[in-house]
């Protein structure tokens, strides 16, 4: 974006305040800022252009809120919003359904990987919603570190999500140089609750722009209570500040109250978000459900309610929600994205094949999916396209998805029967990524066979110390210590696996083997 | 209140609970009645009607170490001293051999020693004095044996023998409460049979093993039989005061065992309850999903005659089995500690429970409860009906085996073609991670190293916690270890350092303290390096990407 002197010239015969709300409305905000910065400089009592002005820097900073979902440090440690301290499985975030049974039908863990905070993986990866360390949630790592790291290890969280947002402000002031529009501190606010058009571009501008919910609420109160608390968008921005604030089960009745007033999709939403952020999914379900009953054919309802689904570990109903959504919306990355893994670990690889091929008729061309694409070929036997897919793959991926894509050519490895090949290519990935839990339990059990003991005794406990919640290195490093007589580790860690999986019959079985081992000395 | 152990039992149908706060409560209804203070733990109780008074009120029996306090009305009435037992002669001169000496020599307390152990070996039963003495040269501290040899000098020896079980057998009558007399079960491995009064033991019965667990049917006059489960596994019946045939050999240590008509029902320490015949022959064998806690008969005798097994398992379930069916099931939170059934109050079937939490919890039999087992023999398990979950195959999976099926040979070549490009990619990027030192894993020749790095902190002052591990066989010597970053970012006090050794298969811990110049610019990256001493390639680096910082407080 060049803003040329030029651009500034206002071309004689012009209404400049026209030019400007023009520029805006061309999403040119550069350039209305700094016509409209001329304009005020002018005269400053122009309500016209300080309107334009407010909207284009509430534009610019603009971000969709109701995707984000970012906990700060702060959230997470001191989060006073639990309702149950061991709640029953499926009613919290944090203890999602596991096992065949209570995964209603869908693939059980033991197919179904886990992302690397330990919550089920979907086929779509959105910031984050991933990464929740659970303070309580993972016994026996001091759960302080564990909630300044951040989604990917070696990654720290902020301090507050509110303190990211401030943050974000002053970094957008100190590249401006400008110095401060609007001097929020000093304004009368009861004043401009008075004009409604004026205040709510104000209202935005603060939250947006200035990041400073607080004064942001102050606007809000006058505001709904100049309309006589009658007006649904006043009680909503009033939500949205509690909810920036921490103040959740204000924002709950805020936003309830905004939506009997009248019924808009936002608010949904956000009231949604509220009960997710209290860990109270089936009652943010009910939300959904209602308000997509009231709204039919509203996709970001859908898709907020199959999210849930998926994180409770409810694939299968997550899944029908997802084919709804293709339904209305045909072009759905995150809806094909999603039912493509679940075809991919229901065991219909060439299902899965189709789905992707469109998000890459779509335009979605990166590394993920032609890796995936790559191992869907394979699993679906069309052989001659599969590696070509992970060429591509490599071509495309950057650090992150490099590892993950090594592991996949790992795993492809060990499909043909090359543990020459497996063992390299599993290096490689934990050399690019040190804690990638399941390359290392691999390697862990390529050493093994290869009767490196030590070796893999090593590498299950990177693997257990990289991914805590994954049952696969607690079950070998028990098997392994079986295997040498230690049987009393063997029972530590085959508990610890049945804790990360309850219904895998192999830790099952070894457990109770161990226990016979116990009666019988 | 925590109690770790609990026992409960009958006595004008209140329930008595001696816990381990030496604590002895009487429950009637569901309040407490009372609540006396014992002077030492206890360890069983039990109720007998000790004489042929009117009204009938019973005696209660608390056994706690070598003693049985006996309570009439809820008084203490009698204390019973379990009778010493006699210590071996040879053990005795071995000692008074050894005491008689004033002199010491060297030698003299070797030669006490082996003749104790001779003396075990031999299968004489010690005291402790000379139990503690064995163990204590054999770990090989001297000074402490000689210690505790002076110590015994002068006193007698003795060996105590504490009451490990108790319970009580009806004398000639079959009522409930006829006159009944006290059995205990004694650490020293016998099993005596008091008179009704408590005060004189009238039979002995050596096991020879300590028992842990009493079954008591018959009278006493009549004929009657005692099983007793011991520590060492075993189960013993005695039988009109003799010991009879061989003892029966359990799977496991018993953790259960009960009296039912005509057969035995151990509960074992593997989560298996087994059924035997008074002769140990096994009849049948039940495995539990956990560990068994507490058993009890589940006995009607008015309207139906129905025997059934109540078993309290370790993941909180009761499970109620008539013969080898299980007939019902329900469960409780906790782990129970102590399972009773009988009557209660005015009611005839109660199931009594207390929890390891302490929780006391008191169910009624409903009139109509079915406990029948069911007719014919158990059938394959309903399970087995319904078809696995397999996804059907799919048209696009017909036609892409058809694809296949045309060009077979195409796709083969094709495949092995890009497979060994693969393979020379990957050994291409093997080899550069085995020596270029990018990663931070090292497996080169020398060493394998493993490096992991985080960020702590919020800002501007931050700590880099490094964990290093020694992978190798061998242990590596002086590692120089640098941190490179923007100077123009970050200043690091001590960014340069070298690891003496690292050991194999330990780990090693390393912090760096680095602090952000100006916490408003962007965040950059850290490198740490893990120098090869010998060549110019960098053993291990990882990359810290460092937190956006807070600003410092004035």
């Amino acid at each position: 974006m060049e803003a040329s002197p030029q651009a500034n010239a206002v071309p004689a015969g012009l209404d400049p305040v026209w030019l400007a709300n023009s520029y805006l409305t061309r999403r040119k905000f550069d350039e209305c800022i700094t016509l409209c910065t001329d304009l005020l400089r002018a005269n400053p009592y122009d309500q016209a252009v300080w309107y334009i002005k407010t909207r284009a820097l509430t534009l610019q900073d603009w971000i969709d809120d109701i995707e984000v979902e970012e906990e700060g440090v702060a959230e997470v440690l001191l989060d006073e919003h639990a309702v149950a301290k061991a709640p029953r499985p499926g009613t919290s975030l944090a203890r999602p359904m596991t096992g065949a049974k209570g995964a209603g039908g869908g693939p059980s863990a033991a197919v179904r990987p886990m992302t690397s905070s330990g919550r089920p993986l979907t086929g779509f990866a959105r910031p984050g919603t991933s990464a929740r360390p659970g303070t309580s949630a993972r016994p026996g790592t001091s759960s302080v570190e564990a909630a300044f790291g951040g989604g990917r290890p070696g990654t720290s969280r902020p301090v507050t999500s509110g303190g990211r947002f401030v943050r974000l402000g002053t970094a957008s002031l100190n590249s401006d140089g400008s110095g401060v529009f609007i001097n929020v501190d000093k304004l009368d606010l009861r004043k401009y609750a008075g004009r409604p058009q004026l205040a709510r571009a104000l209202c935005n501008y603060i939250l947006y722009h200035e990041h400073n919910p607080k004064k942001a609420m102050e606007l809000c109160a006058h505001a709904t209570v100049s309309c006589n608390y009658k007006d649904w968008w006043w009680k909503a921005q009033l939500g949205k500040c509690y909810y920036q604030l921490g103040l959740l089960r204000d924002a709950e009745k805020q936003f309830l109250s905004s939506l009997k007033t009248c019924d808009i999709v936002t608010t949904s939403l956000e009231l949604a978000k509220v009960y997710i952020r209290l860990d109270q999914p089936n009652t943010a379900l009910e939300v959904y459900t209602q308000a997509a009953a009231r709204h039919p054919g509203e996709v970001s309802l859908l898709l907020g309610a199959a999210r849930v689904y998926d994180a409770l570990n409810e694939t299968v109903k997550g899944v029908e929600l997802y084919k709804q959504v293709l339904q209305y919306d045909a072009s759905n990355v995150e809806a094909i994205a999603c039912l493509a893994s679940f075809h991919f670990y229901t065991d219909q690889p060439e299902i899965a094949l189709r789905f992707y091929r469109r998000l890459l008729q779509m335009g979605v061309k990166n590394a993920e999916v032609y890796n995936n694409l790559g191992l869907c070929c394979f699993y679906a036997s069309q052989y001659d396209m599969a590696l070509d897919c992970f060429e591509k793959a490599f071509q495309l991926a950057d650090d992150t998805g490099m590892a993950d894509v090594w592991y996949n050519i790992g795993q492809i490895a060990i499909g043909i029967g090359d543990l020459g090949l497996a063992y390299q290519a599993f290096k490689v990935a934990v050399s690019m990524d040190s804690s990638h839990a399941e390359a290392l339990t691999n390697l862990g059990v390529l050493e093994s066979r290869k009767g490196n003991l030590a070796a893999a005794r090593s590498h299950y406990q990177a693997a257990q110390r990289a991914a805590e919640h994954a049952y696969e290195p607690w079950y070998n490093a028990a098997l392994l210590a079986m295997r040498e007589g230690n049987l009393e580790d063997s029972f530590k860690l085959v508990n610890k696996a049945l804790a990360a999986f309850p219904d895998h019959t192999d830790s099952q079985e070894l457990h109770a083997q161990l226990l016979k081992q116990f009666a019988a000395l | 209140m925590v109690c770790k152990r609990k026992q409960a039992v009958w006595s004008d149908w209140r329930l008595v609970i001696a816990d381990d706060a030496k604590k002895l409560k009487v429950w009637k209804g569901t309040s407490l009645a009372s609540e006396q203070a014992l002077l030492q733990e206890p360890c069983a109780v039990a109720s007998f009607y000790s004489d042929l008074q009117l009204p009938r009120v019973p005696s209660l029996a608390v056994a706690a170490g070598a003693h049985v306090y006996i309570y009439r009305n809820l008084r203490p009435y009698y204390k019973f001293t379990v009778p010493v037992d006699a210590v071996d002669p040879q053990e005795q001169a071995a000692w008074q051999s050894w005491q008689s000496v004033t002199a010491r020599r060297e030698g003299e307390l070797q030669q006490l020693v082996e003749a104790l152990t001779q003396l075990k070996g031999s299968g004489a039963p010690l005291t402790q004095p000379s139990l503690q003495l064995i163990s204590l040269h054999a770990a090989g501290v001297a000074e402490h044996a000689a210690a505790a040899a002076e110590q015994q000098k002068g006193l007698p020896l003795a060996r105590p023998s504490p009451v490990t079980c108790m319970g009580s057998i009806r004398k000639s009558l079959e009522q409930v409460d006829a006159l009944s007399c006290l059995v205990l079960g004694t650490e020293c491995g016998s099993v005596m049979i008091l008179d009704p009064t408590g005060s004189n033991v009238t039979h002995t019965v050596r096991l020879g093993a300590a028992p842990s667990l009493l079954a008591i049917s018959g009278l006493l006059d009549v004929d009657y039989r005692i099983a007793v489960a011991t520590r060492s596994g075993r189960v013993y019946v005695i039988r009109n005061g003799e010991l009879a045939g061989a003892p029966i050999e359990l799977e496991a240590p018993a953790v259960g065992l009960l009296a039912a008509a005509k057969t035995l029902l151990a509960g074992c320490m593997n989560s298996s309850v087994a059924c035997y015949t008074h002769k140990g022959k096994r009849l049948y064998r039940l495995q539990m999903p956990a560990v068994v806690h507490a058993m009890d008969l589940l006995e009607l005798t008015r309207q139906r005659m129905v025997t059934c097994l109540l078993v309290a398992l370790a993941n909180g379930e009761i499970r109620i089995y008539n013969g080898q069916h299980l007939v019902s099931m329900h469960s409780v939170n906790a782990p129970v500690a102590a399972l009773y059934f009988g009557k209660y109050g005015r009611e005839d079937n109660t199931l009594i429970t207390i929890t390891k939490s302490g929780a006391l919890d008191i169910k009624i039999l409903p009139r109509n409860a079915s406990l029948e087992a069911p007719p014919g023999p158990a059938g394959p398990p309903p399970e087995q009906e319904i078809p696995l979950d397999i996804p059907k195959k799919t048209s696009v999976y017909i036609e892409q085996t058809e694809r296949e099926r045309a060009n077979a040979v195409e796709m083969h070549t094709a495949f092995q073609q890009q497979l060994l490009k693969l393979r020379l990619l990957t050994a291409r990027s093997y080899v550069k991670v085995l020596t270029d030192g990018q990663g931070s894993i090292s497996h080169s020749s020398a060493a394998s190293l493993q490096l992991n790095a985080c960020v702590l902190g919020l800002g501007p002052y931050f700590k880099i916690k490094l964990t290093l591990r020694n992978n190798g066989a061998e242990p590596t010597y002086d590692l120089p270890v640098v941190a490179t970053y923007k100077p123009s970012l970050y200043s690091c006090p001590v960014n340069q350092f070298v690891i003496g050794v690292l050991l194999p298969g330990r780990e090693y811990n390393f912090e760096l303290s680095i602090r952000s110049l100006n916490p408003a610019l962007p965040p950059d990256d850290v490198r740490i390096v893990v120098v090869n001493p010998a060549g110019n390639v960098p053993l291990l680096s990882a990359i810290v990407k460092m937190p956006l910082s807070e600003f410092e407080e004035e």
